[in-house]
């Protein structure tokens, strides 16, 4: 903890040295974090980058108080958010017979894979879906927090949430069927 | 009640896969990164010195304004040109007559409250109800002069003012643009915020590696440069200035710990260094290099007016020859593998380009202020030529200054202003 506090001093001195050592730290896990939100590896590396860019140059703001790793997290989101609102367009479709689907599979099928196929199975949701589930379910915010990131309504994100987690739950109800956990594809515009 | 069946560990154990999710990044990663937090800084700094410059020029320059030139003494000179040529001008017979506005009668008395035919035991108010054009005779020219403006004889720009202590009428003319003569030797001082670093060049392959270090360790100063020059105006778009100029240039390098073995302690008594002074590149600590150079620059200027404000612009292209005053700085010697101070490797003279921007304002017809964007680049090393790396210093930053008229020669009237 005392070394994480005087490796982000030194940071914030601009020392070039520490600056790499906090982003070899962190990077894998905030690249993992990019990857849900982007459309590809490319674009979850350019958000990375984008991100840390914006933590060096933001670092001073930093109060130590609380968890440096959700003070990052945070700003990282909201590159990548920034990001999808620049450069795609967030389609909230889908197939009105899967939205209604009701699934009976529950978090026990998601125990029992592996984390990157958890991973696929989010990123294979259509752009708005993703983004509004990744936030609500993933990083905790409320729909009402969403609403202002994204710049919809509160009722439109819980209903993005509700559809995204009913294609998710359709996926997941043919892999608790089939016993599989690789090579199914949720079904989506 | 929701129609999904969905347990609340679902949000949960999604949380917990997505958390246990990392990926390495690709390998050139951090290096975009490092280089755009450098840019990012440079932008911010940038920024800072502008904003302070800006506010440091507006503050001299209303100063400035408010102490020497709030007034219209600086005006006098056109005011007698004008009037001048308003008499000259061959004004009709119906115009210039009445411009005198006392009839001949009272002319010929010898006081003025004769001449107004005022009674000291009558009130003043009684004359200027029944005389008004003789108590104000600046009316009286006033309406003669808006006549000669409406047949073209008299320039738009002329009023008319009454003179109270001197009891005179003058006829002045507005200057709007009192734009710098197209002929003047002008002296103009500048100060200039800049971030200065140094462009790197391996001149044998053996050096690459210690480039590449170099430039993943080292980055830019703050500094600055400071000017004095005499600027001659030669028409009202080109003019050529000289002087001399103080330069700050440098970088901070990075620096480690002394390498412990006493093969570099031998050799460093060897070519006359203090061992303990001696440092590997690194990234424990820093060492800020700093050069200071007098220069003396010859620059060429252009000048455009922007439209008929005070405003112009001006680019201005030049060198300068510079001479190395003094320095602090640790130079790499590979034959001891460590950075040294050793003044030997420097070059005592430098010829640097330089380019400027400036926006100008005329505050009246003797001084301007300016302001603009200057970027500086070294075009010989800093080293020796024998050494293996060639270091161009450069710098860009954001110029404050002001110009002020020695004197102008005004063809007219065949004098020095």
């Amino acid at each position: 903890m005392r070394d994480e506090i005087s490796l982000i001093k030194a940071c914030i001195k601009q020392n070039r040295a520490a600056q790499q050592k906090l982003y070899e730290l962190y990077a894998p896990k905030m690249l993992g974090v990019c990857f849900r939100y982007a459309s590809s590896r490319e674009e979850a590396e350019d958000m990375l980058q984008e991100g840390f860019i914006r933590v060096f140059s933001k670092l001073d703001s930093f109060r130590f108080q609380g968890s440096f790793e959700g003070w990052l997290r945070r700003i990282i989101v909201n590159t990548a958010i920034n990001i999808i609102r620049k450069y795609q367009n967030l389609k909230y479709e889908c197939d009105i017979d899967d939205a209604e689907y009701t699934p009976a599979a529950s978090g026990d099928v998601i125990a029992s894979m592996y984390s990157r196929e958890v991973i696929d199975m989010v990123r294979d949701l259509p752009n708005g879906y993703r983004t509004v589930l990744n936030l609500y379910a993933i990083e905790g915010y409320s729909h009402k927090e969403i609403a202002e990131m994204l710049g919809i309504n509160e009722s439109s994100s819980r209903s993005q949430y509700t559809r995204a987690k009913a294609l998710l739950a359709k996926r997941l109800e043919k892999i608790e069927s089939f016993g599989l956990t690789n090579n199914v594809k949720v079904s989506h515009p | 009640m929701s129609k999904f069946r969905i347990h609340r560990s679902f949000e949960e154990e999604l949380a917990k896969k997505a958390n246990e999710f990392s990926m390495q990044p690709s390998a050139g990663s951090w290096s975009r990164i490092d280089q755009g937090v450098q840019e990012t800084i440079f932008t911010k700094r940038l920024w800072k010195f502008t904003g302070l410059g800006s506010g440091l020029a507006l503050v001299i320059a209303f100063f400035v304004y408010s102490t020497y030139f709030n007034s219209e003494e600086s005006l006098r000179a056109e005011d007698d040109q004008e009037i001048t040529s308003l008499f000259t001008n061959p004004v009709p017979a119906s115009v210039a007559t009445p411009v005198n506005p006392v009839p001949a009668e009272l002319d010929k008395s010898q006081n003025r409250e004769e001449r107004l035919n005022i009674s000291s035991d009558k009130n003043i108010s009684q004359y200027t109800r029944s005389l008004p054009s003789f108590n104000r005779p600046e009316k009286v020219v006033e309406e003669h002069l808006d006549q000669a403006k409406t047949i073209g004889i008299a320039p738009k720009n002329l009023r008319i003012n009454l003179d109270k202590k001197e009891e005179n009428l003058i006829l002045k003319k507005r200057v709007k643009t009192p734009l710098l003569p197209k002929d003047g030797w002008n002296i103009q001082a500048s100060f200039t915020p800049v971030y200065a670093y140094r462009s790197l060049n391996a001149k044998i392959d053996e050096a690459k590696p210690l480039e590449n270090k170099k430039n993943e360790l080292d980055k830019g100063i703050t500094s600055f440069n400071a000017s004095v020059m005499a600027r001659y105006h030669f028409t009202n778009k080109f003019s050529v200035a000289f002087g001399v100029t103080y330069s700050q240039f440098g970088e901070v390098i990075g620096i480690g710990p002394k390498r412990q073995n006493p093969v570099y302690d031998a050799m460093a008594l060897e070519y006359g260094y203090n061992p303990n002074n001696m440092r590997t590149p690194g990234n424990a600590n820093s060492y800020t290099n700093r050069y200071h150079y007098l220069q003396v620059p010859v620059m060429v200027y252009m000048k455009n007016p922007l439209g008929n404000s005070r405003f112009s612009l001006s680019s201005g292209l030049g060198i300068s020859l510079g001479y190395l005053l003094s320095q602090k700085s640790m130079v790499y010697d590979y034959r001891v593998e460590h950075y040294v101070e050793n003044k030997n490797f420097l070059r005592n003279y430098n010829a640097m380009a330089h380019a400027q921007a400036l926006l100008e304002y005329s505050v009246n017809t003797r001084w301007t202020v300016q302001a603009g964007p200057q970027l500086n680049y070294s075009l010989v090393s800093t080293y020796q030529n024998y050494y293996t790396i060639s270091q161009h210093q450069y710098s860009v930053g954001m110029s404050f200054g002001l110009q002020w008229k020695v004197f102008r020669f005004d063809k007219r009237r065949g004098v020095k202003l």
